[in-house]
């Protein structure tokens, strides 16, 4: 049982209201004038040297969201958001384009170490930083640096940024760019779409499979910004590949606001798996600060056979709001969605998925853990919708909450509609705290309270770990650890 | 792109109608003891409900609705109806589009202790106990806004009052019979129970109106349940295939109160059953529905079920047989409160889709503040199960019969259980009437 070992060390190594992540970088910063009008638009389009067709769709983005109203039907409580006390844009003062990892400022290199993320690919090829996993590293409203990229392109894979992809290639993003995630789609989308700043663009050519992990790792620096990364990734005909997003941000006692949207396309036989590992901070015990996360993500089986899979371990940010879907569009196409969700302090999370099912013989499967302690309220919120011509649809939902605590919420809300009599639609759904029963067989063999409740909790979430790559699931169970710190025993 | 800038909200013809109504309405009872004004303010600020209401998701009133008939007046007309209960020997109040009809009726034979007025003799003594049901109707905040309990709370005229004092147990059953005469009607009728400490009744409700016939009937009930009190009550509802059904109950278990609630709907354009339930400590809730719908019908059953206090049990079990281009839709929802440890809560939603276009909504929510608690859910949605039928067929039974054979066994877990021991044969027969009208399709 050595990750229940390390999970209790964990625990017990760390103070309570512990952060790990919560340092700030001394850097020299380019913001865009505080404020949102379309002025701040043309100044983000202006910086990143964006086609004029480019700006046009943000302009009509912002035009469409000053008549759109921000959504209340999430289980979710926090004054309102001005977002005219915000900056739209930050940059670290650096070289615009550094060429090679020498030219990128050390002081943001070493922000990277502080992490645990590997940007030297010596170093990793080197088996110093662990696995070879090609990453992305944007900071604040700009992509810093993308590794790996030669050994990439020998595949004919296309990973950068999507600054730089708008400029070297204009004609993936203008094809695909808003198709899943329209620009209207809700109110924080459109906010993205108006002023989006950076985010990953990966396109994997037919019939290749991605020899490593492609990863981006956001971290939000500057005061008062809000990051409004962009991600977009298409799978073509009979291609693969693994995702991984990491995202962290220093302690401070302002609420700041991240509104990502993210857009997977998965062509004929592709196969996207997209694992997210949300550490934003999460707030103090007494609920200052602590990130907003407004996110829309959603993949688009497009193809036949085709199947995207979202795996996530949601365990920072004060606010939680998150949905990632999927359009099961091509027919004998997959969703899946695996999802732990741990909520403490007074932490909210209101998070779930979609899964449409509008092709013949589609599947869907939902494993959602839900685990609430402190004061926090965690909700899950999901729809399976099967068409009528969605012949032979399978779906399948489980979802259970762990409450630990008298002050915490745990909350479950599914849609179900089916309109095909072929499809068939299964739902389960359980709340309970951890059963005295188990506790007590353990607490019989020996184990101390603390290193039981370690020990039911991972194997309440071990489900969904399993679908996690296999560094990833590492880190995740520590976290989840961490994340429950001052709340078991 | 046009854009709207944001206006007052345009009202529905329905909308129209009921305020129309709504004004020559109040003339009619001005002076009575019920804030009707007030209840109507809390339906028009909001109108009708539509899908962006989020208890309205699936059912939606703005756009469902095209217009509403004018409120009924007292009718001597006679009304027709099957009389399914009748050997049941119960005591039996009749309304006719909404309002009493003692010449149909029968009270007598309750027992002691069973004490039954009505709400329209009440409103013309202007008794002062009416006046608290024109308030609260339930603790829970949610049910006073419910736009459907405003309306029936604005224009009530008439219903039943019942009084079941302490330790008394009521000798028959209480038969409520809710009739129309024919005409094209908005009905609304309003009961209040209270079942005092240790007490029990047992409470067979049907709802009945001919097809073709345009009406809207609501019926709003408080059913208040004191410490170990029993309620036994069967809800029937055979509506016309123009009429609109929407029934609001709302129940208060007191300390190890006990109450067991079957409702069997058959039939209307549009129904829709809300349950507000609220639980004591200790108490225990049993609520099951079997729906069966075709045609263009939309039937919906709402469901909160509030743990207050601790240790409650509640069993929560819904049923649904759609054919044609008919919806169901089952919306549930556990609430437990934070005081409530050791709550125990079950829910299943289940529908069998019988035609191509049929289709079933569910959503089944649990909403937890305390962390004792054993609370689960299930919801599925399917065809009847072939590997089933073929079994049934391997023994040597035709294809037609074994579709009949498995919507009666799917829905028989919820009709078995029906409480009301002398109504479920009549309810099953009935329900084998509905099976078998469908015919020999498979």
């Amino acid at each position: 049982m050595a990750a229940v070992k390390e999970t209790v060390d964990q625990v017990r190594a760390i103070d309570v209201d512990q952060y790990k992540y919560g340092f700030e970088t001394e850097i020299e910063s380019e913001l865009a004038p505080k404020g949102l009008d379309e002025d701040t638009i043309r100044f983000i389009s202006a910086k990143k040297n964006e086609p004029e067709w480019m700006l046009d769709w943000r302009l009509d983005a912002y035009r469409r969201w000053l008549t759109m109203e921000e959504p209340s039907w999430a289980r979710v409580s926090y004054p309102k958001i001005d977002f005219q006390d915000l900056y739209y844009y930050a940059a670290p003062k650096t070289t615009p384009a550094p060429k090679s990892l020498d030219e990128v400022d050390p002081e943001l290199l070493r922000t990277y170490e502080k992490l645990g993320i590997p940007l030297k690919e010596q170093a990793v090829l080197a088996g110093v930083e662990g696995a070879k996993i090609a990453v992305d590293a944007v900071f604040d409203s700009v992509s810093v640096v993308t590794t790996f990229r030669e050994e990439l392109s020998k595949h004919g894979i296309i990973f950068c940024s999507i600054s730089e992809a708008m400029r070297e290639h204009p004609e993936l993003v203008k094809k695909y760019l808003g198709t899943v995630v329209p620009v209207t789609d809700n109110y924080y989308a459109t906010l993205n779409s108006a002023v989006f700043s950076d985010g990953s663009f990966v396109w994997i050519p037919e019939g290749v499979r991605c020899p490593m992990e492609l990863s981006t790792y956001f971290r939000i620096n500057e005061k008062k910004t809000g990051q409004f990364e962009r991600t977009l990734i298409i799978a073509e005909k009979g291609s693969y590949v693994s995702y991984l997003e990491g995202c962290t941000a220093p302690q401070r006692d302002e609420n700041q606001l991240h509104a990502a949207v993210v857009e997977l396309v998965a062509m004929e036989d592709a196969e996207i798996k997209y694992s997210t590992v949300q550490n934003w901070y999460p707030g103090d015990k007494d609920g200052r600060g602590g990130i907003y996360n407004f996110v829309t993500k959603r993949g688009d089986c497009r193809g036949a056979r085709s199947k995207i899979s979202w795996t996530q371990v949601e365990t920072g940010s004060a606010i939680t709001w998150k949905y990632p879907s999927c359009i099961l569009r091509g027919d004998d196409s997959k969703g899946e969605f695996y999802s732990i969700a741990v909520s403490n302090g007074h932490q909210q999370v209101d998070s779930g998925t979609k899964m449409i099912h509008l092709g013949k013989n589609t599947s869907s499967r939902i494993i959602s853990k839900g685990i609430s302690a402190g004061k926090s309220q965690n909700t899950y919120r999901g729809q399976v919708k099967v068409n009528r011509k969605a012949d032979g649809a399978r779906s399948f939902t489980n979802c259970d909450s762990l409450l630990i605590g008298h002050d915490c919420g745990a909350h479950t809300v599914p849609y179900l509609e089916s309109a095909n009599p072929r499809a068939k639609v299964e739902h389960e759904a359980t709340t309970s705290k951890i059963s005295d029963d188990q506790l007590f067989y353990c607490i019989s063999r020996g184990l101390p309270t603390e290193e039981a409740v370690a020990l039911i909790v991972n194997g309440f979430v071990r489900d969904v770990l399993q679908q996690l790559p296999m560094e990833f699931a590492v880190e995740a169970q520590k976290l989840i650890g961490v994340s429950l710190e001052g709340s078991v025993g | 792109m046009e854009i709207l800038a944001p206006t007052e909200r345009r009202r529905t013809r329905a909308e129209t109608d009921l305020e129309t109504a709504f004004s020559s309405f109040v003339e009619t009872y001005s002076g009575d003891v019920v804030d009707r004004a007030g209840a109507f303010a809390r339906f028009s600020t909001a109108g009708l409900p539509h899908r962006r209401v989020e208890a309205y998701h699936f059912t939606d009133l703005r756009s469902m609705l095209a217009s509403a008939p004018v409120p009924a007046a007292p009718t001597s007309r006679s009304a027709g109806g099957a009389d399914l209960f009748v050997g049941l020997g119960a005591a039996r109040a009749v309304f006719v589009d909404g309002f009493f009809r003692a010449d149909l009726s029968d009270l007598s034979g309750l027992g002691d202790g069973v004490a039954v007025t009505t709400i329209a003799a009440g409103l013309a003594a202007n008794d002062p106990a009416l006046a608290a049901l024109g308030g609260r109707v339930s603790a829970d905040p949610a049910v006073e806004r419910d736009p459907l309990v405003a309306l029936a709370s604005a224009f009530y005229g008439d219903g039943l009052i019942v009084r079941v004092a302490a330790g008394a147990v009521a000798a028959r059953p209480l038969e409520i019979r809710h009739l129309s005469s024919g005409a094209s009607v908005s009905a609304f009728v309003r009961h209040a129970v209270v079942v005092g400490e240790g007490a029990s009744i047992e409470v067979i409700e049907s709802h009945e109106s001919p097809d073709g016939v345009e009406i809207h009937a609501h019926t709003l009930t408080e059913l208040t349940l004191a410490a170990g009190a029993k309620a036994v009550w069967l809800d029937r509802q055979r509506e016309g295939d123009q009429a609109a059904r929407f029934s609001t109950l709302a129940v208060d278990l007191g300390k190890r109160a006990a109450f067991d609630h079957s409702v069997v709907t058959l039939g209307a354009k549009l129904a829709r059953t809300q349950i507000f339930a609220r639980l004591g400590e200790a108490a225990d809730l049993s609520t099951r529905g079997a729906t069966l719908v075709k045609g263009r019908s939309h039937a919906d059953a709402t469901l909160v079920v509030t743990h207050a206090e601790p240790h409650a049990v509640s069993r929560e079990l819904y049923k649904s047989a759609v054919d044609g281009e008919a919806v169901s839709v089952f919306q549930g929802r556990i609430v437990v409160e934070k005081k409530a440890q050791g709550t125990d809560g079950r829910m299943g939603a289940h529908a069998v889709l019988l035609s191509d276009r049929a289709e079933a909504k569910a959503k089944p929510e649990l909403e937890i503040f305390a962390d004792d608690v054993a609370c689960a859910h299930g919801a599925t949605v399917a065809e009847i199960d072939e590997t089933l039928k073929f079994y049934l067929m391997s023994r040597g039974i035709p294809a037609a019969e074994t579709d009949k054979l498995l919507i009666r066994a799917f829905l028989g877990e919820v009709t078995d259980a029906i409480g009301s021991e002398g109504a479920r044969e009549a309810i099953e027969a009935e329900i084998d009437g509905w099976i078998d009208a469908r015919g020999d399709r498979t």
